[in-house]
């Protein structure tokens, strides 16, 4: 009797033991390959260490062995999410660096492809973020939008993701009319389509006491760890780089950047359903007022010719041959910055005046922002890190590179 | 009455003898502030940024300035790149890329790093966000960077012993399993394929790869012996 009475353990004992837990990198809601090394104390996160680096593929070795335009395959595979968002910050950097003027038209077609695809990782993240945060009804709203949205890049590119569309100089096929009213139907029909995802989310009493005050930051505190796109902007500070550092049309289209104010899980879940939003008012604009003219530049020293006229002309054949044997671009370095769905896309290129870069340095906004993961996470609790990594949304592909 | 020399505080007439060229526009703010810190300018390149040069010793306090000083405030550290040039001397490269909200304006800091003391201030107290930077920078191209609080391997794994963004690393990496020579500078892998004639079982890796001769900016390179 007395040895059963003296090995009673009080709740305050249990309080002392600290528990290490790892989370991942095969956990569901670790949305991929992450594994973060917890401490626990109870259900209170006391340490939290991300562990990166398992998507880790040398993108940056192997772009120093590959030519520039080779390069578009592995942007795909960045953020496969946005895989022609990729792309266009690429396209950009090189066409930067070798002085290549872009058509209107094509620049056009690039802005709704980028917006297209803001909006596809958005879809993503609103259906994802449900399913981490027990909506799970939500996961099928988002993806029959998303669905819908990839029948459409199909129809223009021949795929439904990792397109590889864009060209050095414009894209790769032109968009033609028919597809373009498709669009606008899609677009059209989007409006109501988010106004079904708040009222299954923004009100919802559940998801509202998952999200509030969950993983909050100031607004110093982000400028400091270097967040950028959503994540930044929900904490009120209004940088989006469509208007700090504009790039293709985005000077000439009427839209708003949204921002939060407490800057917790659920005002960045708001600011991406407005961005959707604004998205989709941009998609009207750019689609309305399409411009007629040329989808790749004309200037086939440096462009590659499109296809149909390469099988059946001299003159672009030997074009094609000279610019995919033995293109270089001028010596030279370009930082080239796109706001891709999750923040600041940049692309550092060192040019050695070779057909290869001789160096490139992407600076990925998933990598940046899960840097704020370890921050936001401790002294919450546990159930909250699930909530934290659907806000901030990642993409371990775009991380680790 | 013209051709008296103007007292300065009675302008009432410009001097006649006033060159005929129209005056060069002053100089950018930012570029006076930061070239009185000791930056040297570096002309600028295609993407048009203001690129500034900074010797490593000086290194923590332009980084001090350009972020806590008003005039500067370069709130945000974009990206920090490492770059190898494996025939320049100093032979490593970090390029900070800073973003100042308040100007708006984006500037590019260059300082270099010899390969007998790798080693660079780090910036982790001045942007919290440094720190996987400077994590990746170390796994990646093996500068180590002075003052970081917890300076280990981010992307490759704990124990991985090479640094792969260095020139001299094969693009098709380093089977951890097979020994490997180090020679003259260069990596070499041994083949597995025992087919291969004797004396062809190393394939050298070829430095100069997308580094053509003549890339090297005027600044001094190491001597070609030693050197693949």
């Amino acid at each position: 009797m007395s040895t059963l009475t003296e090995k009673i353990v009080t709740v305050n004992d249990l309080h002392e033991e600290r528990m290490e837990l790892s989370m991942g990198p095969q956990h569901p809601a670790t949305h991929g390959v992450l594994q973060c090394k917890l401490i626990l104390d109870g259900e209170k996160v006391v340490s939290m260490d991300p562990v990166v680096g398992y998507l880790h593929r040398g993108k940056e070795k192997h772009a120093e062995h590959m030519t520039y335009q080779q390069f578009f395959t592995l942007t795909d595979r960045l953020d496969y999410l946005q895989p022609l968002g990729n792309e266009v910050g690429w396209a950009l950097t090189v066409e930067k660096l070798a002085g290549i003027e872009v058509p209107a038209r094509a620049q056009a077609i690039r802005t709704i492809i980028c917006e297209f695809m803001r909006l596809s990782a958005h879809l993503v993240w609103a259906g994802i973020g449900g399913v981490d945060t027990g909506a799970v009804s939500m996961f099928m709203y988002a993806f029959r939008d998303r669905e819908s949205l990839f029948d459409l890049m199909d129809e223009l590119t021949g795929l439904r993701t990792n397109q590889e569309y864009l060209r050095i100089g414009g894209v790769g096929a032109d968009l033609p009319p028919e597809l373009v009213t498709r669009m606008q139907q899609w677009v059209a029909q989007l409006h109501g389509h988010i106004d079904e995802f708040e009222m299954l989310l923004t009100g919802n009493k559940i998801f509202h006491d998952r999200m509030r005050g969950v993983g909050q930051v100031s607004a110093q505190q982000a400028i400091d760890l270097g967040l950028t796109g959503p994540c930044l902007r929900a904490t009120g500070v209004g940088v989006d780089l469509r208007r700090a550092r504009p790039y293709l049309l985005y000077p000439q289209l009427e839209f708003e950047v949204p921002v939060g104010t407490r800057g917790d899980a659920y005002d960045r879940y708001l600011v991406r359903i407005e961005e959707m939003r604004q998205s989709a008012k941009m998609l009207k604009q750019l689609l309305d007022g399409l411009p007629a003219g040329d989808w790749i530049a004309k200037d086939f020293k440096n462009v590659l010719p499109p296809k149909g006229r390469v099988y059946t002309s001299m003159e672009e054949m030997i074009h094609q041959f000279k610019t995919v044997t033995e293109w270089c671009p001028p010596k030279g370095e370009v930082y080239q910055a796109t706001e891709a769905a999750n923040g600041e896309l940049g692309f550092y290129v060192l040019s050695a005046g070779a057909s290869h870069p001789y160096r490139v340095k992407i600076r990925s906004p998933s990598f940046i922002n899960l840097q704020a993961l370890k921050p936001m996470s401790v002294g919450s609790y546990f159930s909250d890190i699930v909530a934290i990594i659907a806000s901030l949304h990642f993409i371990m592909g775009e991380c680790d590179r | 009455m013209a051709d008296v020399p103007a007292n300065p505080s009675s302008s009432t007439s410009p001097a006649p003898a006033a060159p005929a060229v129209a005056a060069p526009p002053p100089p950018d703010p930012l570029i006076v502030a930061i070239t009185a810190l000791g930056a040297e300018v570096l002309p600028p390149t295609q993407d048009q940024l203001l690129a500034f040069r900074v010797e490593r010793d000086e290194w923590p306090t332009v980084a001090r300035a350009l972020r806590r000083e008003p005039q500067l405030s370069f709130e945000m550290l974009i990206d920090v790149a490492g770059v190898d040039f494996p025939k320049r001397q100093p032979r490593f490269e970090v390029v900070y890329h800073l973003w100042s909200l308040t100007w708006n304006k984006v500037v590019r800091i260059k300082v270099g790093v010899p390969e007998e003391d790798p080693q660079v201030a780090s910036v982790v107290e001045l942007w919290p966000t440094a720190d996987w930077h400077e994590r990746e920078a170390f796994d990646m191209v093996g500068l180590k960077f002075a003052g970081h609080p917890d300076l280990r391997r981010i992307l490759m794994p704990d124990d991985y012993p090479w640094h792969p963004l260095r020139k001299d690393f094969p693009v098709e990496g380093i089977d951890n399993s097979i020994s490997y020579v180090r020679a003259g500078g260069v990596l070499m892998t041994r083949e597995l394929d025992v087919d291969r004639p004797a004396g062809q079982d190393r394939t050298p890796v070829d430095l100069s790869h997308g580094d053509p001769a003549g890339y090297s900016d005027g600044t001094p390179t190491l001597p070609e012996e030693g050197r693949a």
